[in-house]
């Protein structure tokens, strides 16, 4: 079963970021950058697959050639092969551009599975999966959060989130491509024999000239509006310790507006949550 | 005619003794060098080391220790090889050392006596006239000590039953065979006596008291009962003994502590105590997975454990009732070791983490040291844990969720928490204190932490050290942004790798910036980089606040505090400040300078501090196991001398005190502060 897996990096969400609305950019002089979440739960699922299976996981991404460093992690989680498309232009491309470059050097490699990220945090297109699998003519389930594989490895039973935690199951023949939710898996943490190995492997380049693509995205970018500022909550001193403790781990998160949450004594919590569940006809 | 020994007086082919002795001390060596073979499992590791400085501390503590039992050595406190050190004299357990000491010196008398005797009937003819009936009465009385010991210890074993003992076959064939064996020798005296002394020289007979007594009971029997009674007791007895050493060398007895646990002392570790052994990241193997990856003094650790629980007494996971116990993982891991000799396969019989130690117990354990410090043969618990720590987190990649964020979290932030480096420096803001490359060229970094950084509580700690300092005229600076996890946490969960990074990159950066002197109020960074980046190259000069404040009041630096406080006060010794560094001095002197400060001291305070439950990297994992918190175990402590402030210095205890304080709902009955917190309230401004 061979696999391939397109990953991006994307900005260290932990980082004050800023937009340069003018290049349409994130701007920043202290950088981070990190494997895109969606991509590393792809990859994840990936290489379970080759454990089960046997075969080769590749990961390719097209970008800065920093992005060296994402496959090398790609690497100590359990890719096999590494491949970067260098390009310094590609973070401001759309969806189409990128997939049609990525749809080029995928149609290169043996692939029974394409594994993709449902979406970028960066972004959050959502789109670029979906348009890889059209130009390389391959079935697309997106948002996958269960994958199975027939033993005969001929077709896939996927499970999708659609909205509102709705589920839907999806049987398709493989070669297919998958985009990955994040609920599909728990990423690892690599052993350090793995990590090892990672480190004395080579990262392949693909010039994006030589995949005979016209390279440029379809769209053109107009201008970005700031969204209204987020109100971030500060753990201050006085929350209690294994609070302040959850809140950091955690990243500060906005807190969440009351109207959701029932409180008062355990019996009446429960008879809300009833009563709630019925008026969404969720009980029968 | 001139009192004196006959030997092997009554006994014919008595020489034969010399024939059994050698065959026995034959059997000794076999069994010593099976159990060598058992220990050279391990890897090799150097113990041999500033061999002057071994035998030096060795024949201190085998005086000091071994001949008089320190217990009644406590007037002599500071006598010794590591002066500044509580480590080697301090009080423990009165009765089961009395007992132990009677036994160790009666038999040990015995021991030497014999050796006496055979000096002096070979060599140099002393033990005659007054001489031996001097040697005849001290030998005598320090047999019947002996068996006083014995029984002191059967009532303590199976009378008393102290929690911390397991009662095993051997422990009672073990006192068995030693009273067995004193007693028969007494025997055989006093059948001697009957048959000499009481009726020839009955004046010199009270000086053997143990075998008068007896003598005075055999007497009236005729002379040819009572030689023949002693002629067959000989024989029983030297049997006895002999058999008894054979017996304890094949069954691997716990009474070869009696070398054991020496020989563990002399290889003991010569290493600060806060420097966990280096992980050769180029090799195969990381941590201990299997006994194999220990080294063989980690394993000889193993044999010289006499099973006396003073270790399971001293852990705070295990008085909060949680599954480690020290004592058990040690013998765990020896069973584990006799398995592994024994097996034929390459591969383990049963895992040493998951089917013989347990993985709980291995992430229970706080790192506090508490089960070194009251371990009297220098076992090392702490290292071994780690190095189990270090195949879960490296090899097998099983550990908790929490803990996986929390790498997760350095890695890609430099610090536990998911929050920025760049907002490293906030806290710092609109105080004028200096940033490092910006606008300074000190040599003195103020390390804050991650906790300080982004914990706003905590963060109350480096405002009120940076003030005093800046009032103190200590020219310093920090690192704002530029500073990361110092890795303390990363390195005793187990991740040596993460650690080593972190390691490599913060050198680096205080290298670049002639970083000299190094403060911080945090005794987990303050070991860090006093006992572990040395090894790596960083070198530096390091403090910790309490100290410094201590330093800047004695030199008049610092204003004396002039508000008077008037409060109940206690003190919670940090492990990694008391225990590991012995600093317990300086916070005292600090509170002592503050006007009417009442300081009450815990139940275990200094040395034998009880942890927060924070260490290790406990603090980012969550709560399992079953029992309570430790931190709760601790605030019962704490609630028992009824303190109106408790001061600290360690933002983990802080924080766990803290959390605890409040959980029991006593914030406004106890005030948690750290000392500098405490010292800048007694101001007055």
């Amino acid at each position: 079963m061979n696999i391939v897996v397109c990953v991006k990096e994307v900005p260290n969400p932990t980082f004050p970021v800023e937009v340069d609305i003018q290049k349409n950019a994130v701007k920043s002089e202290e950088w981070n950058y990190v494997i895109n979440p969606y991509d590393e739960v792809a990859l994840e699922e990936a290489v379970r697959i080759k454990e089960k299976f046997g075969g080769q996981v590749t990961v390719i991404t097209l970008g800065a050639e920093r992005a060296g460093a994402i496959l090398r992690k790609c690497l100590c989680i359990g890719a096999d092969r590494a491949i970067l498309i260098p390009s310094d232009s590609a973070f401001a491309w759309d969806g189409f551009a990128i997939a049609n470059v990525l749809s080029k050097a995928i149609s290169r490699l043996p692939h029974d599975i394409v594994l993709c990220g449902y979406q970028s945090i960066d972004r959050g297109g959502a789109e670029v999966g979906s348009i890889i699998a059209e130009l390389l003519g391959l079935p697309v389930v997106t948002a996958v959060v269960k994958l199975d594989i027939a033993p005969d490895g001929k077709s896939a039973t996927v499970c999708r989130r659609l909205e509102r935690g709705a589920r839907a199951v999806k049987r398709s023949p493989l070669p297919a491509l998958f985009t990955a939710d994040l609920m599909l898996n728990e990423p690892r943490y690599p052993t350090l024999p793995c990590i090892k190995w990672a480190l004395k492997q080579e990262i392949e380049k693909l010039d994006v000239k030589s995949l005979g693509v016209e390279a440029g995205p379809l769209t053109e970018f107009v201008t970005i509006s700031r969204p209204p500022p987020k109100k971030v909550f500060i753990p201050t001193g006085a929350l209690s310790p294994a609070e302040r403790i959850k809140l950091l781990t955690g990243g500060g998160a906005a807190k969440k507006s009351s109207s959701n949450i029932v409180e008062g004594a355990p019996h009446e919590v429960a008879k809300k949550v009833v009563d709630f569940l019925a008026e969404k006809r969720f009980l029968l | 005619m001139v009192p004196g020994r006959e030997v092997y007086w009554n006994i014919q082919y008595g020489q034969f003794l010399y024939v059994l002795a050698a065959i026995v001390i034959g059997i000794m060596v076999f069994a010593f060098y099976r159990r060598v073979r058992l220990w050279r499992l391990g890897r090799p590791e150097n113990r041999v080391d500033h061999l002057g400085k071994r035998l030096r501390s060795f024949l201190v503590a085998a005086v000091v220790d071994g001949l008089f039992h320190r217990k009644f050595l406590e007037m002599f406190r500071g006598v010794g090889h590591r002066q500044t050190t509580s480590d080697d004299l301090k009080p423990r357990d009165f009765y089961p050392g009395f007992a132990h000491f009677l036994i160790f010196a009666g038999l040990g008398m015995l021991l030497l006596a014999t050796f006496l005797d055979f000096i002096s009937h070979y060599f140099f003819h002393f033990l005659t006239g007054g001489v031996y009936l001097a040697f005849s009465v001290v030998v005598d009385s320090f047999g019947i000590l002996a068996i006083i010991g014995v029984v002191l210890v059967i009532i303590r074993r199976y009378g008393q039953r102290p929690t911390r003992l397991d009662n095993r076959p051997e422990d009672l064939v073990a006192l068995v065979l030693i009273l067995v064996a004193v007693l028969t020798g007494y025997v055989v005296e006093g059948f001697r006596i009957a048959a000499t002394e009481l009726v020839r020289t009955p004046d010199w007979a009270p000086w053997s008291p143990g075998g008068y007594v007896l003598a005075r009971a055999f007497s009236g029997l005729n002379m040819e009962t009572l030689l023949g009674w002693h002629r067959g007791m000989w024989w029983v007895h030297l049997s006895i003994s002999l058999g008894v050493v054979a017996y304890v060398a094949l069954s691997w007895n716990r009474l070869w502590h009696i070398i054991v646990s020496p020989m563990n002392y002399f290889f003991r570790s010569l290493a600060p105590r806060g420097a966990l052994s280096i992980v050769d990241l180029d090799g195969e193997r990381f941590g201990a997975g299997r006994i194999q990856d220990f080294t063989w003094k980690q394993l000889l650790d193993l044999d010289a454990c006499t099973r006396c629980g003073r270790c399971q007494e001293a852990c705070p996971a295990y008085a909060a009732g949680k599954p480690l116990n020290p004592k058990k993982v040690i013998l765990d891991l020896k069973d584990q070791m006799v398995e592994e000799g024994k097996s034929k396969t390459p591969t383990p019989v049963r895992d040493m983490i998951t089917e013989r130690v347990g993985e709980e117990e291995v992430w229970d354990c706080t790192t506090c040291r508490a089960c070194q410090e009251a371990c009297p043969v220098a076992i090392e618990h702490v290292q071994k844990i780690v190095d189990m720590r270090r195949d879960l987190v490296l090899m097998r990649v099983k550990f908790s969720t929490e803990l996986k964020g929390f790498y997760k979290n350095i890695e890609e932030n430099g610090n536990p928490w998911a929050k920025s480096p760049v907002s490293r420096g906030n806290w710092a803001e609109g105080l004028g204190i200096k940033k490092l490359g910006q606008d300074t060229a000190t040599d003195t970094l103020y390390w804050v932490g991650c906790l300080a950084a982004y914990d706003e509580r905590i963060s109350r700690i480096a405002i009120a050290v940076s003030k005093l300092m800046k009032s103190a005229g200590v020219d310093f600076a920090i690192m704002g942004k530029e500073e990361r996890c110092c890795g303390d946490a990363v390195r005793r969960s187990g991740n040596e790798y993460l650690f080593r990074k972190l390691v490599d990159r913060n050198i680096e950066v205080l290298k670049k910036n002639n970083i000299k002197r190094i403060i911080t109020h945090c005794p987990h960074g303050y070991n860090a980089f006093k006992n572990e980046y040395p090894k790596f190259g960083g070198d530096f000069e390091v403090l910790h606040h309490t100290q410094l404040i201590a330093d800047l009041l004695s030199k008049g630096a610092l204003k004396a505090p002039q508000k008077e406080l008037d409060k109940r006060v206690t003190f919670h010794d940090p492990c990694y400040l008391a225990r590991y560094h012995d600093i317990y001095d300086a916070p005292r002197q600090v509170m002592a300078s503050i006007p009417k400060l009442d300081l009450v001291e815990k139940f275990q305070c200094k040395e034998k501090t009880f942890c927060c439950g924070g260490g290790g990297a406990r603090m980012w994992m969550a709560e399992s196991g079953g029992g309570r918190r430790i931190s709760e175990v601790l605030l019962d402590q704490v609630k028992a001398v009824k303190p109106d402030v408790l001061v600290t210095a360690c933002p983990y205890c802080m924080t766990m005190l803290d959390n605890e304080v409040r959980e029991k709902g006593l914030e406004t009955a106890i005030q948690v502060l750290d000392i500098a917190e405490l010292y800048r309230n007694s101001l007055g401004e």
